[in-house]
C-alpha cells in the first residue's frame, strides 16, 4: 500500500470536517457578535440612563417637567435627531400625590428611565429613582 | 520538491484537524471574550442600578422625615422599587457626625444601600433642616397683590393669582407655581420669571407648631398652635418690661382692654406697674428668647414691643386655628417694635388665626412673617397679610389669601443665587423645619 498523496475519501472527510468547523465557526462568530453587540447596548444603556438621571438632578426640583419625554441617541452616545437613531430613551417623571391627593413641592417624584436599542426593539436598561425637594 | 508531510495518507485529515483546532481555539477565545464582556456589562448595569436605588433611598428618607421627623428610620428599612422587581434599597439615618440616635432638628447622616441583581452599593451624605423663611422674600400661597411703590428684593412667587398695580420694583426672580396666573410681572422683574409645574408646598402654622414642639420639647403632638397655649410650653411667664421686671400676662394677649392696668397707665396692653421707658417714649414690654403664644395682638399707640433675640430665637404664635374673621385685624403700627439685633433668622411671627395681620406706617421690622393655617371645618385655608404704609421688612413674608403691599413698603431678603430658593436656607436654629435636605459629604462607603 502506497503512502503517497491524498485519497478521495480522505479529502472528502477533511472537507466535511472543515465545512462543519467553518459552519460552527460562522455560527459562533455570529453568536459572539450578537453577545458583544448586546453587551455594547447594555453598557451604552446604563451610561445613557445615568446621564439622563444626572441631567434631571441638575434641573431645579421645581422646574422638572412632569410626564414623559422621548430622546434619541446615536451609537456614539450623542443626542440626535437623525431618522434612524440607535437608542430611544424614555424618561417618565411622575409626582406621587400627597395624602390629600395634591401635587406640590412636598411630594416625592419618581423618575423612570428606559433605554431601548432600536435594532433589537428591547429595553437594554431601565432604572428608577426618586427625587425630593432638597435631595440629591 | 514536495514536502514529506504531503506524501503521507491521512495528512489531509490531520491538517484539517489542526486547522479546526486552531480555529476553535480562536473562536473559543473570542467567545470567552464576548461572554466576559457581556458579564461585565451586566455587572456594571447592576452597579449603576444599585447606585440609583441607593440614591432613591436617600431621597425617600429625606422626603419622609421632612413630613414627620418623628418617623425617621433610625433602624434600617427595606423598600422594593419598583414593586415586584426584586430590587430594593435599605436606608437608615444616624446622628451627625458621631453616629447613634438622631434627635431632630440636628444634622444627620443618611445611609442607603441599593441592591440590584446581586450587587449592592452604599452611599451616605450629611443632611440638615431648612426653614420656610429661607425660600422667598414674598410668597402669596393663594394670591399675591403687589401695588404702590413697594420695593421687593429677593425671590417672589405665588401658587394662585398675582395682581400688580402702581409702580412696584421686583428685584429678584419670580415664580409662577402650579399653574399660577394673573398679571405678567415680566416687565417689573429684574431677575428671571419661572413657571413651575408644581405648586409650592408650605406647611400650615399648626404643622410648624407641631414640628417646633418636637424639636424643642421632644414631644409628638397634633395640637398645632394650641400646644403653645399650654402654659407649660410657652414663655409668656418670662415677659419683662424694659427694667427687667417680669410681667404677668395671664390671658396670653397683647390686646386692647384685656389686662388690668394701673389707673394712670395709658398703655392698654400692659399689666400693672409697667411704666413708660424714656428710651423708647412708650411703654415697652420685652420678649426674650422663647416661644410665645398670644390669642391676639395689637401693638399700637403708646404700646411697644421689643424683641430681644440677642441670646436666642424669639417665636410668636399668634391666634388659634379658625379663630376670628378676615374682617378682624392684628395690628403692628410703625414705631412700635424694637429689636436688639438685625439677624432676621432670630425672630418669627406666625399668624394662626383668620384675623388679618396688618402692618402700618413706617418701621424697620427684622424677622420673618408667616400666615397660613387651616383647614377649617369647611376645608378652607386662610392667612391674611396686609403690608401698608412705608415699613421696611428685613426678612421673609409668606401668607395665604391676601398678601397686599401698598405705599412704599420694602421687603428685603436677597437671594443667595440658588434657583428657586430666594434666601440662604439652611439650618435656622429655633425655626421649625420645612424640609430636610442635602448638606454636604456625599460619599460611597462600604456596605453596612
Amino acid at each position: 500500500m502506497t503512502t503517497r498523496g491524498f485519497t478521495l475519501i480522505e479529502f472528502l472527510v477533511a472537507l466535511l470536517l472543515m465545512a462543519v468547523a467553518i459552519m460552527g465557526m460562522v455560527t459562533l462568530f455570529g453568536f459572539g457578535f450578537s453577545v458583544t453587540g448586546h453587551s455594547q447596548d447594555i453598557g451604552a444603556g446604563y451610561n445613557i440612563a445615568r446621564r439622563e438621571v444626572e441631567k434631571a438632578r441638575n434641573i431645579s426640583f421645581l422646574l422638572l417637567p412632569e410626564g414623559t419625554e422621548t430622546i434619541h441617541y446615536d451609537g456614539f452616545g450623542n443626542v440626535t435627531t437623525a431618522p434612524s437613531p440607535h437608542y430611544t430613551v424614555t424618561k417618565n417623571l411622575q409626582t406621587i400625590p400627597d395624602a390629600n391627593g395634591q401635587l406640590n413641592t412636598g411630594c416625592l417624584r419618581q423618575l423612570t428611565v428606559t433605554v431601548v436599542a432600536n435594532d433589537r426593539s428591547e429595553a437594554t436598561f431601565q432604572t428608577v429613582t426618586y427625587f425630593t425637594r432638597g435631595g440629591i | 520538491m514536495r514536502s514529506v508531510s504531503y506524501n503521507r495518507r491521512g495528512m489531509a485529515l490531520m491538517l484539517a484537524l489542526v486547522v479546526v483546532l486552531i480555529v476553535m481555539t480562536l473562536v473559543s477565545g473570542v467567545l470567552l471574550l464576548s461572554v466576559s464582556h457581556f458579564s461585565l456589562s451586566n455587572t456594571n448595569s447592576a452597579y449603576a442600578n444599585a447606585l440609583n436605588l441607593a440614591e432613591a433611598g436617600i431621597n425617600y428618607e429625606l422626603w419622609k422625615i421632612s413630613h414627620n421627623a418623628s418617623q425617621a428610620d433610625q433602624t434600617p428599612i427595606t423598600f422594593e422599587m419598583p414593586s415586584g422587581s426584586g430590587r430594593t434599597f435599605t436606608v437608615r439615618i444616624e446622628a451627625y457626625p458621631s453616629g447613634g440616635a438622631w434627635t431632630p432638628p440636628a444634622p444627620f447622616w443618611v445611609v442607603s444601600t441599593g441592591h440590584a441583581d446581586g450587587t449592592q452599593r452604599t452611599v451616605r451624605l450629611a443632611a440638615s433642616g431648612n426653614g420656610p423663611s429661607g425660600l422667598y422674600a414674598l410668597f402669596g400661597i393663594d394670591s399675591l397683590n403687589i401695588g404702590g411703590n413697594a420695593s421687593l428684593v429677593g425671590a417672589l412667587g405665588t401658587n394662585g393669582v398675582v395682581n400688580t398695580n402702581g409702580t412696584p420694583t421686583l428685584d429678584g426672580n419670580f415664580w409662577y407655581c402650579g399653574g399660577a396666573s394673573g398679571s405678567d410681572v415680566t416687565p417689573l422683574v429684574t431677575g428671571e420669571v419661572f413657571h413651575s409645574p408644581l405648586a409650592e408646598y408650605f406647611p400650615t402654622v399648626n404643622d410648624l407648631a407641631n414640628e417646633r414642639a418636637l424639636e424643642k420639647f421632644g414631644l409628638t403632638t397634633t395640637l398645632g398652635v394650641d400646644f403653645f397655649a399650654n402654659s407649660a410650653y410657652n414663655s409668656n411667664a418670662s415677659i419683662r418690661d424694659t427694667t427687667g421686671k417680669v410681667i404677668s400676662i395671664t390671658q396670653y394677649k397683647l390686646d386692647h382692654g384685656t389686662f388690668q392696668k394701673a389707673a394712670n397707665d395709658t398703655n392698654p396692653f400692659l399689666s400693672d406697674g409697667v411704666t413708660a421707658n424714656p428710651l423708647y417714649g412708650k411703654n415697652v414690654i420685652v420678649l426674650g428668647p422663647g416661644d410665645y403664644y398670644f390669642e391676639s395682638m395689637d401693638v399700637v399707640g403708646q404700646c411697644g414691643l421689643k424683641i430681644d433675640s440677642s441670646s436666642g430665637v424669639v417665636n410668636i404664635w399668634l391666634g388659634k386655628a379658625g379663630e376670628g374673621t378676615s374682617a378682624q385685624t392684628d395690628t403692628i403700627d410703625g414705631g412700635s417694635m424694637f429689636f436688639t439685633g438685625h439677624d432676621v433668622t432670630h425672630f418669627h411671627l406666625y399668624q394662626g388665626s383668620r384675623r388679618s395681620l396688618r402692618m402700618n406706617g413706617t418701621m424697620d421690622f427684622y424677622g420673618n412673617i408667616y400666615a397660613y393655617n387651616g383647614p377649617d371645618s369647611s376645608g378652607l385655608y386662610y392667612g391674611s397679610l396686609k403690608l401698608l404704609g412705608d415699613g421696611n421688612i428685613w426678612g421673609s413674608v409668606i401668607g395665604y389669601d391676601v398678601v397686599k403691599t401698598t405705599g412704599s413698603c420694602t421687603i428685603n431678603f436677597p437671594s443667595s443665587g440658588g434657583v428657586g430658593e430666594g434666601g440662604p436656607g439652611g439650618v435656622i436654629p429655633g425655626e421649625p423645619v420645612l424640609f430636610y435636605g442635602f448638606d454636604h459629604g456625599w460619599e460611597e462607603v462600604n456596605p453596612a
